[in-house]
This record gives C-alpha cells, structure tokens and sequence, in this order.
C-alpha cells in the first residue's frame, strides 16, 4: 500500500514536470490566424503584417465566421508578432494559420528571417504555405474578399490544394520543403504567386503561376502556363488538362491527366553533361471538340501523337525560358546529377548556374490515351 | 455455526429457559417470550378418544401453510383413536399420527423460539419437556419474474425471487448432478437470515472455498437483508468502486458461472446472489452473448469495451482538446467549436462538471421517481437541460454532446457504473490541469492499479499465465465448440467439453 501511493506520487509530481507546452486557455479567448501578409513596414519598421483572423467573435448560428485583419509593425517577425497583442489585447494563435503572402519587396530584399521565423516558432505548422504577391502590396491580396468561403486565407489554401490536383499553376511546396530547397545548392527555389483578378465586377486573390529565387532573393515570375511543364520537369504532376491542338492551331481535343513519370537521366560524356528527359503520360479523352472521330485505333495513334509534339515543344520551350531568363535551375537537375555522378557535381558544383544556363536536353514525351470516358465516339452534327 | 455459539446471548432471549412436564407452564413460558407479538397463534388440541392426549400448538399466523396445520396435525390429532400411554406421547405422535415430512424433537428452547418465527409450527403434549417442531412452512412469495436490471432478448427468462429456497430450487432444476453441493449458513443476530453455499464438488477449488468460509467466519451484524452487506465485508479491494464479487439475479447466469467452477453464495429475502472469484472481463460479459451468434456477441462485446473508455476518456479528451491542445483539432472543428463557446461565461471544465452531474442527477432521478411521471423528465431533461441550456448560453452545445456520448456509453456497463463515474471525474481533473497528457497519466495509473487486481486469490484483471483457450471468452466470444476449457486457475478441472473442436456438419 506504502509503495503503490509512493509510486502514484511520484507519477503525479513527474507529470507536473516532464510535460511540454501546456497552458489552460479557453478556445473562444484565442485569435486563431488564418493567414498573414508581410510588407515592408512604414515609419521605419522592417516588417509590417496583416494578420487575417478568423473571428469567430460574432459568428453564430447563421452567421459564419468571417475575416477580421490585424495591423502590426515590428523591426523583427516576433517583434512584429508581439506587437499586436497591443491592439487586440487577446492571444494571437497560429497553429491554424495556412498562407504566408510575402510582398515583392520584402521577397527581393531575403525570405530567410520569415523561413526561419515560422519554422523556429513553436505554434506555426511546418506545412503552412508560402507565396509571393505580384501586386505592388501583400496586404492587397488579404483585403480582398473571397468568392465562395468567407475567409479569404482559406480560400486562397484550398486554392493551391485544388489546382494541384485539378489545373496546376505553381510548384507546389510547403514550409518545412521550402527550408530544405533554400539550403540546396542543387536546385533554385520557386514559391507560388498570387495577384488579384476581375471577378464580377470585384476583385479577387488568384493563383497566377511561380516566382523564381535566386538563393533567398526573387529573381523573377513565370506565368501559370509555363508553370505546368515547370511540374513535368521536377516530376510533380498530380493532375490537369492536356490541351491538343491540331496544325490549323484549332484545338480538338482536351485530355485529362490521371498521371506522369518523368525520368531525368543525366548523361557525362568526355567531362560534358547532358540531360535525357523522357515523360509518360497516362491520359483520357475528356472532351472532342471535332467530328473527326480519333478514337478509332489509328487516330487515336494520330491523336497521341499530336499531344507528344506539343508536350515535347512545350518543355523545351519552358527550359529554354529558364536557362535564358533566370539562369537558375529550378528544376533540381543539379540534385539529379549529384545523385547519379557525385564525382561529376563536384566538379561543376561551384559554378552550377552558370553551367546550368549551356545544358543540353533531350526531351521525349510519351501520351497513353486509356479510354474516351462516357461515350465512346464524337458527338456527331447532322443536318 | 455462529448463531449457534452466539446462542446464549441471542438478542431478544431472557436467558436460558427449561421446559416443565406441565403443559399450561410450557404455553406460558412461550406466550411470555413473545409477548407483543400478536401474530403468534397458540391453539389447544385434544383427542376425542383420549382426553389426556392434550396438545397445543403455536405457530405465527400467514407464515404457515393453514392447509398443512388443519389436515396433517389437528385433524390427526384429535380423530385418531390412540392409547392412552403414561408416559410422553411425543413419540408415538411423530412416528405414527403426524403426517409431516420433517419434524424434530428437541428440548431446546431457543430452537422451539426460532422454529416459530420461521414460520415452523410448535407441537407441545402434557407431559412432556420437550417440543415438536413441525415443518409447516408456507407463506406467499412473489411469483418469478423477470429481473428488470437484466432484461434479455433470449436466452431463459426466470429471475430468482426473495425465498431462498425458491432460488435454491430454480437452480437444481438447471444442474441436476449429486455433485451440486449446498451448504447452509447463517447470518445476523436478529434476523437470523438464512444463507446458502452453492458449488459444483467437482469443479470448484477447495482453496477458493477455505478462503470464503474464512472470510465470513468472522461476520458479525444484527441484521442481513442483502447479499451486499456481506459483500462490502468480504471482497477483495474493500475500498476500490470496481466489484471483485459478481452480483446477479438471473438463475441461468449462475448456473453458467458454477459450470465454470465458481461458488455462490444465495440468501435468503434477496434475489440477488453473490458469484466469486469474479474476473474484471466478467464486466463486460453478458449472459445474452452465449445464447447469440458469436458474431454478434464478440461484436458487442468489444463495443462495451469500447464504451468503457468512451465513457471515461471522452469529456477528459475534450476537455484537453479545447482547452490545453488546441492543435490536435482541424480547423473547421476548432472555428465552430470557438463559434459555440461565445457568449457562455463558464470556463470549460465547469460547464462538462456541471453537466456531467446533471446527467447524473437525470439518471438517478428516472431510478428513484414513481415512473408515472417519466415523461415529465424526459421533458425536462431534454428541453430544459439540453436546448434551453445552450440557447440561454449556460453551457454550449459541444458540451452537450460530450455528456450525452459519456451518458449514453456509460449505460452499457452497469457492472461497472460506479467505478465509471470516479473514473470520468478523475480524468477529467487530470485533463484540465496536464491536458492529454494528464489523461495519458491517469489511463497509466488506472493500468497499473488494475494489474494487481484479485479476487480470491484469482488475479482478475490481468493474468499472466492465461493461456490462449481462456482468452476465448473475453474480447471475443468463440464458439462454443471452440470453447474447450474454463478461464484459466478458475475449477479443479479444465476441459469443459470433450467435443473434438469441429463442429459436426
């Protein structure tokens, strides 16, 4: 009896000391964070944050929780972060804050102290997410109010995990990679961008492809368009359309991606390197905008074969984008080469962008088209 | 045994008293010791051929079959033609004119006392100084219902009723070997409660019996009405709210448990009878679970077991979530969690504790209130308590559902209602106070108070040399004819069936 109430003291004084973070705190005194934008501070400060709260405050039964954004400057993130519980006087909670919208200004001075910020910081996840703004301010794209949800950060998170599945538009990174791709020397960072769009009559934050880095700097953008054989490069294409155009540049026909293997074989010969990238693309016809019927065995073939001419040109021409405008290598090529020859990266490791920018590839691309989804012919136009 | 060496000093006796050969005496003596007691019935009786043949006869009135008194002893008695005989007629009355299948003579006053207030009838003669206790007992029990703490879909019916020997009988008639051993006992000074031993010779332990004979040599109370008085006596963990001692009404239930080597302990003016050793799985057990598909019954079992630490951890788990790990919640859940926390002034742990006894006190009320009017608390409990409560902002409605969760899961298992309830509380503080890891303490700490857990000298909870044929019937419910043995240190003999383990298609 003497040794069970010992051992359950001791069990009990041990659980007041070995547990970490804990605190009593009510849900409803939290402000939980949504999302933050960064600018560069007025009157001084370095960092001006808008801090999009999900106030929950007057929410109810009918009425949803909405948007209500925070104002703070500090010389520091934390400093910054601190500073707002003058204004609010309530707990500032971030373990639900999904976006991060980085200014242009702040992006072309260095992302490393908000990396670092957010990754170091007890509350913040590591899978939050990053994007730069391509308006003149970060804080814009927070005022704006969003179409469907009534939080514009989340809209703006559902966002970027839809359009990888369905359209992408960006390379798609969160935190925790994002603080690894900084440290490579093997490959440039790349982060999302958002600007703001018409949507009826108002305007609205939308994904609007990548914005290049050179180290923790911002190079420069690549649009959404690009942004897609940008993923067929790095292998990341979870989803999205194939658009097939036939030589009188009419489209005929969309195909769905059900999915892609990009092989990226790096070739050393005589101390010159090459890179050999070959894509597979597993597909379905989604919609025939002709009544040319290419589903018949030796059209579909045709079909196919169109859709690997303009993939190929499209990689190539993405590539060439790249080494031309930026000189960065985004996609990682530099890590493929490190992984297959390491004696070979040594050797131009030092001056990786510059070789990067006279690399030779050759691209080869492969469609499969699977099936026709619902019907199995084209919609025929009679008389 | 005890009330015998009790005897001289029995409540209510005025000392040693001797019967006389004067037959007007003896009545006088008896009418003296009962004084007060007006259902004490005293009738003279003489034999018409012979008028010295005078007897008289007591016996407390309702507790007796009147049918029995007025045929067997009276009618006899005085139309029998009988000698006259100089000597005590006690004996030629009880071999050749009663015609009562159990009497005995005795010059024992205290006997002749408690054979009276036991519904027994008293046969003094002139003459004699002794008595004849006649077994006339007769009086109105409750027909055999149905418990109605363990209603079962299938499976048998019969309760046990107040009449010990009722029991006794609904039981044999279940195991009908010579090996079904009964032995009697009595309890309270006062009451005087007959009890009963129960246990099948070839199958129970004779430690396990030692061991309950040893528990209750030393029982002393003046009165006895329910098994429970001696169970608070004799269990194991005599503080602890978990039983160590299984309780039931149901005959089909203890018979089942006998089989598997257990003893039982019946008394007499209760249905319920005390079943030991009792294992913690026994909690979770039903006696529905053997006379169901063994599907349905390992399902329903592991949903009890499920339910136990709903009912325990779920108010402790939210209590953790909302107020210490906010991070475990998603988003969606914590923004409308926040949403229905604006506005109540309580912090969190007041409300769940507040609601929490207001469960409590729902459930208790439905028990004790006169159940014409359970539909006023069901009004009460749902409008008042829930809805109204959440829309004046007195608690909120995550709050509600909690307890509800808690409530409902805690009624699966009313073996282990009150140890449920300690439980819920403790965890709860644990949680408000560390947060989940408070809760990850307490499940901790109620493993390793549970592992030393005993019953008899069985260990209950956690036995490390079960081997796999007794784990059969505890998660899971295996079927019958897998079943080949009892739980594990439990009888004297293992092997319950000699089937081959197939069944025979």
């Amino acid at each position: 009896m003497k040794r069970k109430t010992a051992a359950l003291l001791v069990l009990l004084i041990m659980a007041g000391f070995i547990q970490g973070c804990w605190n009593y705190r009510e849900v409803d005194s939290l402000n939980i964070v949504a999302g933050v934008a960064i600018d560069r501070g007025q009157e001084g400060y370095k960092y001006h944050l808008t801090i999009d709260i999900a106030d929950t405050s007057n929410a109810g039964k009918d009425k949803p929780v909405v948007s209500t954004l925070i104002e703070t400057e500090g010389d520091t993130m934390f400093d910054a972060v601190r500073n707002a519980v003058k204004k609010t006087g309530l707990r500032i909670y971030w373990p639900n804050c999904q976006i991060v919208v980085i200014s242009q200004e702040i992006a072309d001075e260095s992302i490393q102290p908000i990396v670092d910020y957010f990754m170091r910081d007890a509350e913040p996840r590591i899978t939050m997410e990053l994007f730069v703004s391509q308006e003149k301010t970060a804080k814009e794209i927070m005022q704006q109010q969003a179409t469907t949800m009534s939080i514009t950060s989340f809209e703006i998170d559902k966002m970027y995990e839809l359009t990888e599945l369905y359209e992408p538009v960006t390379v798609y990174l969160q935190l925790h990679e994002i603080y690894n791709v900084l440290a490579d020397k093997g490959r440039a960072l790349t982060l999302p961008t958002l600007k703001l769009v018409e949507n009826v009559g108002s305007k609205t934050a939308a994904l609007s492809g990548t914005a290049v880095f050179d180290r923790d700097r911002l190079k420069g953008f690549i649009n959404d368009e690009d942004s897609k054989y940008l993923l067929f490069l790095m292998d990341r294409i979870k989803g999205g359309v194939l658009t097939v155009k036939a030589a009188t540049d009419n489209t005929i026909a969309a195909l769905e991606i059900f999915g892609n293997k990009t092989t990226i074989t790096p070739i050393t010969e005589n101390g010159e390197i090459r890179f050999s990238i070959h894509t597979e693309t597993q597909t379905a016809v989604n919609e025939l905008d002709t009544t040319m019927d290419y589903l018949e065995v030796d059209s579909v073939e045709q079909l196919q074969a169109l859709a690997e001419t303009q993939l190929k040109d499209n990689i190539e021409r993405v590539i060439k984008i790249v080494q031309e405008q930026f000189g960065k290598d985004v996609f990682g090529f530099g890590d493929a080469l490190h992984r297959s020859d390491p004696v070979a990266w040594n050797s131009v490791s030092q001056n990786w962008d510059e070789v990067f920018k006279n690399l030779k590839f050759d691209v080869s691309c492969k469609v499969i088209v699977r099936n026709a989804v619902s019907i199995q012919s084209p919609v025929k136009v009679g008389r | 045994m005890l009330a015998k060496e009790n005897k001289n000093k029995s409540p209510g006796g005025s000392g040693k008293i001797n019967l006389t050969k004067s037959l007007d005496e003896n009545v006088e003596k008896i009418k003296k010791e009962f004084d007060g007691d007006e259902m004490l019935k005293v009738r003279f009786i003489e034999n018409q051929y012979s008028p010295g043949i005078r007897c008289c006869i007591f016996y407390t009135d309702n507790m007796v079959s009147n049918q029995i008194i007025n045929d067997n002893i009276i009618w006899p008695v005085t139309t029998f033609e009988m000698p006259v005989v100089s000597s005590c007629i006690l004996d030629m009355l009880k071999d050749k004119v009663l015609q009562i299948n159990e009497l005995k003579k005795t010059g024992d006053f205290e006997d002749i006392a408690d054979a009276i207030a036991y519904g027994d009838t008293v046969l003094l003669a002139a003459g004699c100084e002794e008595a004849l206790i006649l077994n006339t007992k007769g009086w109105v029990t409750r027909s055999l219902t149905e418990p109605e703490s363990e209603k079962v879909l299938h499976g048998p019916r019969e309760g046990f009723t107040e009449g010990l020997l009722v029991n006794l009988t609904m039981l044999r008639r279940k195991i009908k070997t010579r090996e079904l051993k009964f032995k009697y006992k009595e309890f309270g000074e006062r009451t005087k409660t007959r009890a009963c031993i129960c246990y099948i010779g070839g199958l129970a332990k004779q430690e396990i019996l030692d061991e309950l004979d040893r528990r209750l040599e030393k029982f002393s109370m003046d009165g006895v009405l329910d098994v429970n008085y001696l169970n608070e006596y004799i269990k194991d963990a005599p503080l602890s709210p978990f039983k160590t001692i299984g309780i039931t009404e149901r005959p089909d239930i203890v018979a089942a448990k006998l089989l598997e080597g257990r003893v039982a302990l019946f008394l007499d003016g209760t249905p319920s009878v005390l079943t030991l050793p009792y294992l913690f799985i026994e909690n979770f057990q039903s006696n529905e679970d053997y006379y169901l598909n063994f599907w349905y019954a390992s399902f329903f079992r592991m949903l009890r077991i499920l339910a136990f630490f709903l009912t325990t951890c779920v108010p402790a788990i939210y209590i953790a979530a909302i107020t210490s790990q906010q991070e475990v919640l998603p988003t969606p859940l914590l923004l409308s969690i926040s949403v229905a926390r604006q506005g109540v002034p309580f912090p969190t742990i007041l409300e769940a504790l507040l609601m929490i006894v207001m469960f409590e006190v729902l459930k208790e009320t439905g028990i004790r209130m006169n159940s014409s009017i359970g539909q006023a608390l069901s009004i009460v409990g749902a409008l008042v308590i829930g809805q109204a409560a959440v829309e004046a902002k007195i608690a909120s409605a995550p709050i509600i559902i909690v307890v509800a969760v808690t409530g409902i899961t805690g009624l699966i298992i009313p073996r282990l209602a009150m140890g449920v309830i300690v439980l819920r509380l403790l965890f709860l503080l644990l949680a408000t106070i560390l947060g989940l890891f408070g809760l990850v303490m307490g499940l901790m700490g109620l493993l390793i108070y549970m592992v030393d857990f005993r019953s008899f000298g069985l260990p209950s909870f956690y036995n490390p040399l079960m081997g796999f044929q007794s784990r059969k019937d505890t998660f899971m419910r295996a079927p019958w004819w897998k079943m080949k043995t009892r739980p594990d240190g439990m009888s004297n003999d293992d092997v319950r069936s000699g089937m081959e383990g197939k069944p025979q298609q």
